[in-house]
């Protein structure tokens, strides 16, 4: 039954997925990439990482995706101005070669170290690690979002208002 | 688990009080300046550069030495502590005579300073891999919003957008290098994951795709050819007192964790990515020594200039001995010094950003005397001409390059390429002794920018002449690297 | 991770497979029991008795929108930081819970500059309070 799931997820995912680089509207390549994203809150789930599974459907298919709308929009992208996926055999080569290399990475990953196949991912036990042992990148990401708001008060208010 | 919370002020004490400062200036600027715009900046700049002089000096109070499970304080960390610190402060000094030119949110700028430093000085004491990326995180945004930080200039906006687009390819390289290692390591700390390194004979593939995938990251930060496509225009581009604190502290940032991986990390193990580092370093001369030549914008010439200091870092890096760790210490520091001067020069020759072309130095030597002295003196220490403190730096890393016998041939290319670069530095000095003045209006000099002239000029005088104290300090700092 | 865990999921997955079914359903009745005419121009358009759009539908929305879904991702991203704390806050105690009053200080303090600068304010601009540049200004809140 696991296994299962995961291969439909898996395939839902990468379908999702393609579909986003297949299509010709850019609204619609964001709602496929939402798609996509729920595929992958899904394999979360399925590893018992539920706080990733959470924040994955809050942050990315949330608040992430607005933003992509929003920009859509912003920038008036029209469907007519993307030529859809056009694939150059430059490219093919390159991400041919790194599969490849991930693949032969993979290959010999060697033994699963002791301690990954523990339970990690449940809201209790990344909350241990992360306020106890992670607590100063922690306090440090507060400050990173500051900046980040700061940065976008003072860049987005003067080009609107230039 | 159980967090020692004294141990955890002594460890990270400069990175708390740089967040205090941050907010504090936030509050003055809400609090003192609701309305006005000029005000608070200048409120704001000189609470900043107070802080910032403070924090300084208090660092050389702390004690190295406080090492936690969280963070480690030896003596290298408290080095790039106090070096970002002064980078910040220079910045400041660079900016101050710039600020005419922000129409708005002057009194963020300092602020968003004080939070890239704090980044900076976070990584310097990084033990694992998720302070490490955070903190990276937090200097690389930061450093993406100064340098748009002039969105009606589109010079500035697609120097924020190239930026953006090449620091997400970077931090994913990293993410994607750090999970591999975490995947075939188990942890994040560096303690442990060098453990695992140095008890195998020969790394897992996944481990070495992992750290290869980190160094790219790393690669890019510091502006390592293949990854340096994107210094030219993001330093073209950019105010010129971001691109100042970019040129020092990206590729400080750069070096600090490269030397923590490198010699930490790796371990002994290192000695296998000696080629990889060498071939890097190699290729990345070639592109700094050529790319520089045809350049007619300052700011794009000292980002090639830069791309060819990242090269001698890089050649220090592959060797792996404790007297180039050492010299990679003293060489950013000079480095510091001479840049530092150099932007400066170009923000007051330079009426508006868009104009840093070369003949905007045209017979400097007549307008101001002063500036021509200072820049000269900076550009022969980038060149690594004798008196100055950037020949000592050349000289202290091909020395101890020398001594690897795989690298002699590393160590005669960098003496070409040494030799090609003094060609476009001194086409500089050409330019400020020999030709006329295209643009003849006055040089207005303030008082603060006039002694942080005189302090660059002084330190780059000081540290090719004597350079024992600075030495010391680099060879202390360096060792603790290899404890 | 064992089948046991799984069937806990069992009624999200009937109310995803029933979500599907339900909404492809009507696309499909709708088009077994719809007339399908033949479509020209007039049809097509947005409004099909109305006047012919002058401009294209899509205007450039203003930079205000984007705004707002910046801060909101920033402080949506606090939040996802405080489900894991509230999971488990009694565990860690005191130190716990000074870790995150310092964490939601510092975003208070960004909210409060937030609102200070006006960046959520949409009425209309008040006049300038100086008039000594001509640089947009923030006082324009």
């Amino acid at each position: 039954m696991g296994d299962a799931l995961f291969y439909v997820f898996g395939a839902l995912m990468v379908l999702f997925t393609f579909l986003t680089i297949r299509a010709r509207n850019p609204v619609y390549s964001a709602i496929f990439m939402i798609l996509s994203f729920a595929s992958t809150a899904a394999l979360f789930v399925m590893l018992d990482a539920f706080l990733l599974a959470a924040v994955e459907v809050l942050v990315y298919a949330g608040a992430i995706m607005v933003l992509f709308l929003f920009v859509i929009m912003l920038i008036n992208l029209r469907a007519a101005e993307h030529d859809g996926l056009r694939v150059s055999p430059l490219v093919v080569l390159v991400a041919l070669t790194f599969l490849l290399l991930l693949g032969r990475g993979i290959a010999d990953l060697g033994p699963v170290p002791a301690g990954a196949n523990e339970l990690v991912g449940t809201p209790q036990l990344v909350a241990k690690t992360l306020f106890t042992r992670y607590v100063v990148p922690f306090e440090a990401v507060s400050i990173l979002l500051l900046s980040a708001i700061l940065g976008t008060v003072v860049l987005a208010r003067r080009s609107g208002e230039a | 688990m159980n967090i020692d919370t004294s141990q955890l002020f002594a460890i990270f004490g400069v990175e708390s009080l740089l967040g205090l400062l941050g907010l504090v200036l936030i509050v003055t600027d809400l609090l003192v300046g609701k309305g006005r715009l000029t005000g608070p900046a200048t409120a704001v700049r000189t609470l900043a550069f107070g802080g910032l002089v403070a924090i300084f000096a208090w660092s050389f109070v702390l004690e190295p030495g406080a090492e936690g499970a969280l963070g480690t304080l030896d003596s290298f960390a408290l080095f790039f502590k106090r070096f970002f610190l002064a980078t910040a402060v220079a910045t400041l000094g660079v900016a101050a005579p710039y600020e005419d030119r922000l129409s708005a949110g002057r009194a963020e700028f300092p602020t968003l300073l004080v939070f890239t430093t704090l980044g900076m000085c976070l990584l310097s004491s990084a033990n694992d891999f998720v302070t490490l990326f955070v903190g990276l995180e937090l200097v690389t945004v930061v450093l993406f919003l100064m340098a748009a930080y002039r969105p009606q200039l589109p010079r500035s906006i697609e120097a924020g957008i190239k930026f953006v687009v090449i620091g997400a390819l970077s931090a994913a390289f990293m993410v994607y290098g750090i999970a591999f290692v975490y995947g075939t390591t188990g942890s994040f700390e560096f303690s442990q994951i060098s453990a695992v390194i140095n008890a195998q004979e020969s790394l897992p593939a996944g481990l070495k795709f992992g750290l290869l995938m980190v160094l790219v990251g790393l690669g890019f930060k510091l502006g390592a050819v293949p990854f340096h496509i994107w210094i030219p225009d993001v330093y073209q581009g950019a105010p010129t007192p971001t691109t100042a604190f970019l040129s020092v502290g990206s590729k400080a940032v750069g070096v600090v964790l490269l030397m923590r991986l490198v010699y930490t990390v790796m371990g002994p193990a290192a000695a296998q990515w000696t080629t990889v580092l060498a071939g890097l370093a190699a290729l990345t001369l070639l592109m700094g020594g050529l790319g520089a030549i045809p350049q007619t914008e300052l700011k794009r010439f000292l980002g090639y200039s830069g791309i060819s200091h990242a090269g001698f870092l890089l050649v220090a890096l592959a060797t792996h001995s404790e007297a180039s760790a050492g010299a990679i210490l003293f060489y950013v520091v000079t480095y510091l010094f001479a840049n530092m001067a150099a932007f400066l020069v170009i923000v007051i020759v330079s009426r508006t950003d868009d104009d840093n072309h070369m003949d905007r130095i045209n017979g400097l030597a007549n307008r101001s005397p002063f500036l021509a002295l200072v820049l000269t003196t900076s550009m022969l220490s980038l060149a690594g001409v004798p008196p100055f403190a950037g020949f000592f730096a050349k000289f202290m890393v091909l020395r101890a390059a020398v001594a690897e016998p795989a690298l002699v041939w590393l160590v005669a290319f960098s003496l070409l390429m040494a030799v090609t670069s003094l060609y476009y530095y001194l086409c500089i000095l050409k330019r400020i002794y020999m030709r006329d003045a295209v643009d003849t209006g006055f040089l207005e000099i303030s008082g603060g920018a006039r002694l942080l002239l005189l302090l660059c000029m002084l330190a780059v005088f000081a540290f090719g002449i004597y350079q024992q104290p600075l030495v010391q300090a680099a060879e202390a700092g360096a060792s603790s690297l290899f404890r | 991770m064992p089948d046991q865990a799984l069937n806990d999921y069992i009624p999200i997955l009937l109310l995803a497979g029933f979500a599907v079914s339900f909404a492809s359903l009507n696309l499909i009745v709708s088009w077994l029991l719809g007339k399908r005419g033949g479509t020209n121009p007039d049809k097509e358009s947005a409004f099909e008795c109305g006047m012919k759009p002058l401009t294209p539908e899509r205007r450039r929305f203003s930079v205000k929108f984007y705004l707002v879904a910046m801060l909101f991702i920033l402080f949506d991203i606090e939040i996802v930081f405080l489900y894991p704390w509230a999971v488990t806050y009694k565990s860690l105690g005191m130190f716990g819970f000074i870790e995150m009053v310092l964490f939601i200080a510092v975003l208070i303090i960004g909210w409060w500059y937030v609102v200070a600068k006006g960046a959520l304010d949409w009425g209309p601009r008040r006049p300038a309070v100086s008039v000594q540049s001509a640089a947009p200004s923030e006082q324009a809140s």
